[in-house]
């Protein structure tokens, strides 16, 4: 009887063990926030420091004549006037249709602020450092540049931008 | 207008509020010697372009009631048509606002210097009259009384 309880406490000791070690990987992982967003039915994510804010597209975006394609216009985001662009375009994407899930993420990054708008919001969430891999060496010279790293969510291939780069190729 | 802290600077705008091409947009009446039907622009001689020939507009323009801003300039009168002058309005600088950097950066056009929110949320664009002739690559022999969009 003794010697079963022993065995029971030492299995019991051992689960306890793994789990605490378990734990301490949890904590000592380098994690990162990421805004998954939908773009033309494929994933992409933004880092979610850049991101300040999801809002949901005003009714009215004032269109500002004179702007390239890429500029939608300006909106009153509580008192403050926010650009807001599209990015499908520098992605080699197809145009996207406004729909209901339609969102606009206030991103901020080396200085310039902007909305972007996407089809959707995803998801919020922490993903481990390691689970993010390096972009495919196929992507061509202007995604190459302006993608950090890849990663699979729900199945999907995410493909993570670098906020700062697109505002900067934006800007020229 | 009051002079502010800045000698150079007022501490309040008069603006016309207008509208083209269904943008809302502001102009210093300090900048405009007043306001004519096209028809009566024509007969005066003065050179006239449509406010979309100077700053492109993506889809076209049609100007339903027309009118023609003419712009104070010892050099060179000239007018500029828009479409439904809404009102004048004395506006504090403070609610004045730059425009976004990604806007300042993609405008095209200098003219277009800032924005402001009315209290009703909506946006005007603010535009330097003084700035538009440099944006014309050819004004002369272009009159828009003729070309009107309608």
């Amino acid at each position: 009887m003794d010697a079963e309880k022993t065995k029971s406490d030492r299995i019991l000791e051992q689960l306890r063990k793994r789990s605490a070690r378990e734990k301490v990987v949890d904590v000592e992982e380098e994690k990162v926030k990421l805004v998954i967003f939908s773009l033309a039915d494929d994933y992409y994510a933004f880092n979610g420091s850049e991101v300040r804010e999801i809002m949901l597209p005003p009714g009215d975006i004032s269109y500002v004549p004179g702007t390239p394609d890429y500029v939608l216009g300006v909106i009153n985001v509580r008192g403050d006037i926010e650009s807001v662009v599209v990015i499908n375009t520098f992605l080699a994407l197809p145009e996207s249709k406004r729909t209901s899930r339609s969102r606009i993420a206030i991103a901020v990054k080396g200085g310039i602020r902007s909305g972007i708008m996407v089809d959707s919001i995803e998801d919020v969430l922490d993903v481990p450092v390691s689970s993010i891999k390096p972009p495919l060496s196929t992507l061509d010279a202007f995604k190459k540049e302006c993608v950090t790293g890849e990663l699979t969510f729900k199945g999907r291939n995410v493909t993570i931008l670098d906020t700062g780069k697109i505002f900067g190729k934006l800007a020229v | 207008m009051e002079e502010g802290c800045c000698p150079v600077c007022p501490e309040e705008l008069t603006l016309l509020v207008f509208n083209v091409g269904g943008v809302r947009i502001a102009v210093d009446t300090a900048q405009i010697d007043g306001m004519a039907h096209p028809d009566d622009v024509e007969m005066q001689g003065r050179e006239t372009l449509g406010f979309h020939q100077i700053i492109s507009f993506r889809d076209p323009v049609c100007y339903k009631a027309p009118w023609v801003l003419q712009v104070k300039d010892e050099t060179m009168p000239y007018g500029v048509m828009i479409d439904q002058p809404d009102e004048i309005v004395p506006v504090n600088l403070d609610a004045l606002q730059p425009l976004p950097y990604l806007i300042e950066a993609g405008r095209g056009s200098e003219a277009i210097w800032g924005a402001m929110i009315r209290a009703d949320g909506t946006i005007l664009l603010l535009v330097d009259l003084y700035k538009l002739p440099r944006s014309v690559p050819a004004m002369e022999g272009s009159n828009p009384a003729h070309s009107r969009v309608t």
